[in-house]
């Protein structure tokens, strides 16, 4: 799921290969479990609502991850995007705080917004 | 001596004339005072103990281990990102430097509110300097880096007054991580100025241990109990000083079930709700790169009165990869192609000085189920149109200085190449939460100063109210915003009264 979420989401930031979209999905991970305990939570509830057939189809009016489209994941993310429910808009939030601080940390990220990284001294 | 609470291989307790809980501006400047009158200082402190050493400019690095929830705190609503230290220097650890007094009219408006009647221009004077002595306080004496000069070539164009930012660095090597934690330890911050003096006279450093809770014996505090990983450490005291800055004290009074007769612990809660605005210019700014806040302009503080529609601040942040993209509206390939223009961006923000009306009381810090403090914030119709008249000043600003597009950080925002444009814009935004992007560095209040217990948590030498030894030593003090930086305000009137009350010991 968040492989597929990510996908989108940096869509035009990520070189085409595999690697940057798996260290991605990790700098999201390390992220996550740097969190304290009750915001934990509230993503975990977050994700399962998303990962649950049922409610994945309800609330993000997506099929399976694994085989849903660019067009289709990026259609959820502009709903919740601009959603008069709050709630919605703070998952999205959410999805995007992590994602892109998974993704811009790395160092791979920055050659494409020239970025040169931390100077080097003395 | 310094001790790992997380590494103790049992459970311990200390005795000391004074407990601190937290090492920012507040603990770090009244542990030194306090132990250089000869007192016995335990110094307690949630965060790690990550020095010169650790500090490698990587935000992937500085975020998860020197802020509160990795630099992504949010409001109860989420709909306020707050940026706060949570390592041993608390904020001034990882702050921008940005050193300004208490401006006047902010302390005259305590003094005909609250009662503060010692916390004049004149008596305060004495212990700014000191602090800005001790911390060498002074206005940056290098040009701006290009991200702040624009600031000021855009002011000026309009006819907008502008200053030098006083900092408080010795031997500044203008890098522009000062948001990461020195890497050169030019910073004057608590973890290489008052701490370490602090130790030398014999303080302990208990670090990665949380204050649980005050145990509390009658009218006093009888022991504070922390947990650090498995182990309890309980520290006994004459007295207590809570200082884990704004948020994380009044919920430490809250744990502790002090009295709060008056329901007014965690109350006026202040951010300085801060609004963004992205501009690219035709220049190389590289906004990363040197004094991250150079340049400042309270022209719209002044322009009506303290009372009237609401003030802001005008300053710049630094940009870097992490900050950038998550505060960046957007995704995919319009969010990609805004990224790709770092090296050209300028970003400015306006801090909004609220407190001072009606319809700006602050937040309220409650607490969730496990103890951990969730401020709840919602932003009133009068701080939505500070809002909104910020974002309009900022575009301003941007293009009197020659920029070739600007952002109003908002999500229903798309990049505008005209004045016109931006104004027509920005009247047509949606103020509302989780679509403005609204951010805080400046966490104030909770535990408000004043004379009277009836309408005031803390009194003016900084005693709670209605317990006899403890005490508050920190921004949460402030009964409104400050309408600047607020660390040299803390150091200030910290110094004053944590002086006060070493002759009392």
């Amino acid at each position: 799921m968040l492989r597929a979420i990510a996908r989108v989401m940096l869509q035009g930031a990520l070189p085409d290969d595999g690697a940057s979209l798996d260290a991605a999905v990790h700098g999201v991970r390390v992220a996550i479990a740097g969190l304290p305990a009750a915001v934990q939570g509230e993503l975990q509830q977050l994700f399962g609502l998303l990962e649950f057939p049922p409610t994945r189809r309800f609330v993000a009016g997506v099929g399976p991850w694994d085989r849903a489209s660019d067009t289709e994941i990026a259609a959820f993310l502009q709903r919740w995007r601009t959603s008069n429910a709050r709630l919605l808009r703070s998952g999205y939030q959410a999805l995007h705080q992590l994602i892109m601080a998974g993704w811009y940390g790395n160092d791979a990220a920055w050659p494409r917004i020239g970025y040169p990284g931390p100077p080097r001294f003395p | 001596m310094i001790y790992d609470g997380t590494a103790l291989d049992r459970d311990r307790a200390f005795e000391a004339d004074v407990a601190i809980v937290g090492t920012g501006a507040g603990g770090g400047t009244a542990a030194e005072i306090l132990a250089e009158k000869g007192l016995r200082v335990v110094l307690v402190e949630e965060g790690p103990l990550r020095t010169s050493r650790d500090f490698h400019m990587l935000e992937r690095e500085a975020y998860p281990q020197l802020y509160q929830e990795s630099a992504g705190r949010r409001t109860k609503d989420k709909g306020i990102v707050i940026l706060q230290g949570r390592a041993v220097g608390g904020s001034t650890t990882v702050n921008w430097t940005s050193s300004f007094r208490t401006p006047a009219q902010t302390l005259q408006y305590w003094n005909e509110h609250f009662g503060l009647h010692d916390y004049t221009v004149g008596e305060l004077a004495p212990w700014f300097e000191h602090m800005e002595k001790r911390l060498n306080v002074h206005p940056w004496d290098e040009p701006p880096n290009p991200n702040n000069a624009i600031l000021a070539r855009g002011a000026r164009a309009l006819g907008i007054p502008t200053a030098v930012i006083p900092r408080n660095v010795k031997g500044c090597h203008n890098l522009g991580y000062c948001g990461m934690g020195c890497p050169v330890d030019a910073k004057q911050s608590m973890l290489v100025t008052t701490i370490p003096a602090a130790l030398e006279r014999g303080a302990i450093l208990i670090h990665n241990t949380r204050a649980q809770r005050f145990t509390l014996h009658g009218d006093r505090v009888a022991s504070l109990e922390c947990v650090a990983g498995a182990r309890t450490i309980t520290v006994t005291a004459r007295a207590y000083v809570a200082a884990g800055g704004a948020i994380n004290t009044p919920a430490l009074l809250l744990r502790s079930s002090v009295p709060d007769p008056h329901g007014l612990l965690g109350r006026r809660t202040f951010l300085h709700p801060t609004l963004i605005s992205a501009a690219v210019m035709p220049e190389v700014v590289a906004p990363f790169a040197g004094a991250p806040q150079s340049i400042y302009s309270d022209h719209f503080l002044h322009t009506q009165a303290l009372d009237g529609p609401i003030g802001y601040k005008l300053e710049v942040p630094p940009v870097h990869p992490v900050l950038l993209s998550t505060t960046t509206p957007g995704f995919g390939s319009s969010h990609a192609q805004l990224l790709a223009q770092l090296p050209h961006l300028q970003v400015i923000i306006a801090l909004l000085r609220d407190g001072f009306h009606p319809e700006s009381d602050g937040g309220n810090v409650g607490l969730r189920g496990d103890g951990s403090p969730l401020l709840d914030y919602p932003i009133s119709p009068y701080v939505w149109e500070g809002a909104r008249r910020a974002l309009k000043t900022m575009a301003q600003i941007q293009f009197a200085a020659g920029a070739t597009s600007v952002l109003p950080v908002h999500e229903s925002a798309q990049p505008v190449t005209s004045l016109a444009q931006a104004e027509h814009l920005i009247d047509a935004l949606p103020m509302e939460i989780l679509r403005a992007t609204v951010v805080s560095a400046h966490v104030m209040g909770g535990c408000g100063m004043g004379s009277d217990p009836a309408h005031s948590v803390i009194g003016t030498d900084g005693r709670f109210h209605h317990l006899e030894n403890l005490y508050v030593f920190d921004g949460s003090t402030f009964p409104t915003s400050i309408g600047a930086n607020p660390q040299l305000s803390i150091y200030g009137m910290v110094a004053r009264n944590a002086s006060r009350l070493a002759a009392r010991l």
